[in-house]
C-alpha cells in the first residue's frame, strides 16, 4: 500500500486511486495503486499476483514433456514462444541435436508467434487510445494465423506444439501456400494499419513524448525486448546471441531513439515487417526431412543445470532448468520479460496525466499470465 | 492560433484517411464474422477437442489398461481400473473416467497411446451444469 496521506506541492491533500484489477485497460488482472494530486499522478505502485498459479513449483512435480504443455500458459499470447524455450532448455540439459527441418518448423512458428503477438499489441494500443477500429482489426489479422496454428496443432491458444527433440506433427500440404498469401495479406494491411492509425494525427498527439524512457534506465531497470530497442539500444538475442539456427535467416534489427510510447509502438510494426521476411525465408529453405531426433521415450536428463535466453516478442525470456537425475526438473525459474518490464512504472509514471497511464502501459505490453506465473 | 488551426485541419484529414479505411473493408469485402450458434466454423480435422475410446471392427474396446495415458497426463485427469479377464487371459479395464473439468486438452494421451484407441474428436462445445457433468465414464467414452 501506498501512503495515500501522501500531500502534493503545495501542501493540498492527494487522492488515491484503484486502477485495476477490473479495470477494462489494465490488460487482464493488474491493479495500479496510483496516488493523484488532480489529474497528475503523484506515485504509482503495480500490485500484481491475482493470476498467480505457482507455475514454476508445479514444474517441479512434472514431467518435462508436461512442462512444454504448462508453458502454453505463462504468455498466452505467444505459447509458441514460451515452448520453444523449455524444450531449448530441455534438449541442453539432455544433449540432443534435434533435426534441421524442426529446426525452420519451431523458428517458422515462433515468427508466426510474433506476428501474432505485434498485431495484437497494435489492436490493444490504439484501443486504449481510444480506437476501437483498430482493435477489430487486430483481431481479424490474428484469425488468419490462429486458422494457420489450428491446422498444424489442433488447438487455437496452447499450442503445445514442441516436443523434446522436435516437433509435435509436420506441416498439413496446403500450409507453405497458405502461409504465403498471409504474407501477402499481412504487407497490404500493413498500409492500411498506417493509414488508421500510424499517421493519425490525434494518435501522434497523445503518443509521441509520452511516458520516455532513457537509456540508462532501460539498462538500470533491465528492460528488454522492443521497450529496451525503442530506446536506442541495438540488442536482439537471436542475433547477438543467436540460437537454434537464426543466423542462416537475414533480418534487420529495427531501433528507434526517443524511447516514448509512439516509439514503442512504432518499432512493434517495423518487427513486424522483420518477422515477415524471416517467416518468407523460412518456407523457402524448408526441405522434407525428419521432425524428431531420436530422444527416450521417458525423459531423464543427467543431473546439472541449464539457462537458455531467448527472444520473445515481449522480451528477454529465459528459462533456468536444474535437473537431479529423475523424471521430473529440481527447479523450474523463468525469467518472464512481462514481469521485469513492468517495473519501469514506478519510475515513469509519477508526473503524467491519468490517461497517459493507459497509453505507457499499454506500449509497454504486458500480459499478465507471465507477470503473475 | 494559425498553428492551431492548421492542426485541426491536418487531424481532420487524417481521420478521413482512416475512414477511407474503413469503408473500403465495409462496402467492397465480406464480413469475416461468423454468427456464431447459426453459423458454425469448421475446425481443424486435428482438433484436439473431447477424448473418445475407438472399438475395433467387432465392438470390441481395444484399450488393455497399459495406463500410460494416465500416467504422461500433467494434471492427472484419467484414472482406471484394471482386471484381468480369465476367459481369454487378457488386461482389461472395468472403468476409465476423465475428467473433461480438469483435462488441458494437450494431446499427449492420444500421442502416448501405444494401442492408438484413444483420439480426440473435433467437438469444441461441451459444456455442463455442474462439475460431475464433465466427469465422463465408460458409457459415454467408449464410442462404438
Ligand atoms: S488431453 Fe492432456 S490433460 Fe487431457 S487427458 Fe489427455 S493428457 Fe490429460
Ligand atoms: S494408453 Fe491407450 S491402451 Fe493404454 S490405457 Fe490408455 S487408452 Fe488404454
Amino acid at each position: 500500500m501506498i501512503d495515500n496521506k501522501l500531500k502534493d506541492k503545495d501542501g493540498f491533500e492527494t487522492m488515491y486511486l484503484n486502477m485495476g484489477p477490473q479495470h477494462p485497460s489494465t490488460h487482464g488482472v493488474l491493479r495500479l495503486g496510483l496516488v493523484l494530486d488532480g489529474e497528475v499522478i503523484v506515485s504509482a505502485e503495480p500490485d500484481i499476483g491475482y493470476l498467480h498459479r505457482g507455475m514454476e513449483k508445479l514444474a517441479e512435480h512434472r514431467t518435462y514433456q508436461a512442462n512444454i504443455a504448462m508453458s502454453d500458459r505463462f504468455d498466452y499470447v505467444t505459447s509458441m514462444n514460451n515452448n520453444f524455450v523449455v524444450a531449448l532448455a530441455i534438449e541442453k540439459l539432455l544433449g540432443v541435436e534435434i533435426p534441421k527441418r524442426a529446426h525452420y518448423l519451431r523458428i517458422l512458428m515462433a515468427e508466426l508467434n510474433r506476428v501474432v503477438n505485434h498485431i495484437l499489441l497494435f489492436g490493444f494500443f490504439a484501443m486504449d487510445l481510444g480506437a476501437t477500429t483498430a482493435l477489430i482489426f487486430g483481431f481479424r489479422e490474428r484469425e488468419e494465423v490462429l486458422d494457420l496454428f489450428e491446422s498444424v496443432t489442433g488447438a487455437r491458444l496452447t499450442y503445445n506444439y514442441f516436443r523434446v527433440g522436435g516437433v509435435a506433427r509436420d506441416l498439413p500440404e496446403d500450409f507453405i501456400q497458405k502461409t504465403g498469401a498471409f504474407i501477402k495479406l499481412m504487407r497490404k494491411r500493413i498500409k492500411d494499419y498506417d493509414d488508421l492509425v500510424t499517421n493519425n494525427v490525434i494518435f501522434r498527439d497523445r503518443s509521441v513524448g509520452i511516458g520516455k524512457i532513457s537509456k540508462e534506465d532501460i539498462l538500470a531497470y533491465s528492460l528488454s525486448g522492443p521497450v529496451m530497442r525503442a530506446s536506442g539500444i541495438k540488442y536482439d538475442i537471436r542475433k547477438d546471441d543467436t540460437y537454434s539456427v537464426y543466423k542462416e535467416f537475414d533480418f534487420n534489427i529495427p531501433t528507434r531513439e526517443d524511447g516514448d510510447c509512439f516509439d514503442r509502438y512504432l518499432l512493434r510494426m517495423l518487427e513486424l515487417r522483420e518477422s515477415l521476411k524471416i517467416i518468407e525465408q523460412v518456407l523457402v529453405k524448408l526441405e522434407p526431412g525428419e521432425i524428431m531426433a531420436k530422444v527416450p521415450k521417458v525423459i531423464k536428463p543427467p543431473a546439472g543445470e541449464a539457462y537458455i535466453r531467448t527472444e520473445s516478442p515481449k522480451g528477454e525470456l529465459s528459462v533456468y532448468l536444474v535437473s537431479d537425475g529423475t523424471v521430473n526438473p529440481y527447479r523450474f525459474h523463468l525469467r518472464a520479460p512481462s514481469f521485469i518490464n513492468l517495473q519501469i512504472l514506478q519510475k515513469i509514471l509519477p508526473g503524467v496525466k491519468v490517461a497517459d497511464v493507459i497509453a505507457i502501459l499499454g506500449s509497454i505490453d504486458i500480459v499478465l499470465g507471465e507477470v503473475d506465473r | 492560433m494559425i498553428s492551431y488551426i492548421i492542426k485541426i485541419l491536418k487531424g481532420s484529414w487524417s481521420l478521413l484517411v482512416g475512414m477511407k479505411v474503413t469503408l473500403k473493408y465495409f462496402l467492397f469485402e465480406k464480413a469475416v464474422t461468423v454468427r456464431y450458434p447459426y453459423e458454425k466454423r469448421k475446425v481443424a480435422p486435428i482438433w484436439r477437442g473431447t477424448l473418445r475410446q475407438l472399438c475395433d471392427d467387432k465392438g470390441e474396446e481395444i484399450c488393455d489398461g497399459c495406463q500410460i495415458c494416465s500416467r504422461v497426463c500433467p494434471v492427472q485427469c484419467i484414472s482406471m481400473e484394471v482386471f484381468k479377464d480369465p476367459a481369454d487371459n487378457k488386461r482389461k479395464t472395468s472403468s476409465y473416467t476423465v475428467d473433461f473439468g480438469r483435462c488441458m486438452y494437450c494431446g499427449l494421451c492420444v500421442e502416448s497411446c501405444p494401442k492408438k484407441c484413444l483420439v480426440h474428436t473435433t467437438d469444441y462445445a461441451f459444456v455442463s451444469f455442474d462439475r460431475e457433468g464433465l466427469v465422463l465414464g465408460k458409457d459415454k467414452l467408449v464410442k462404438r
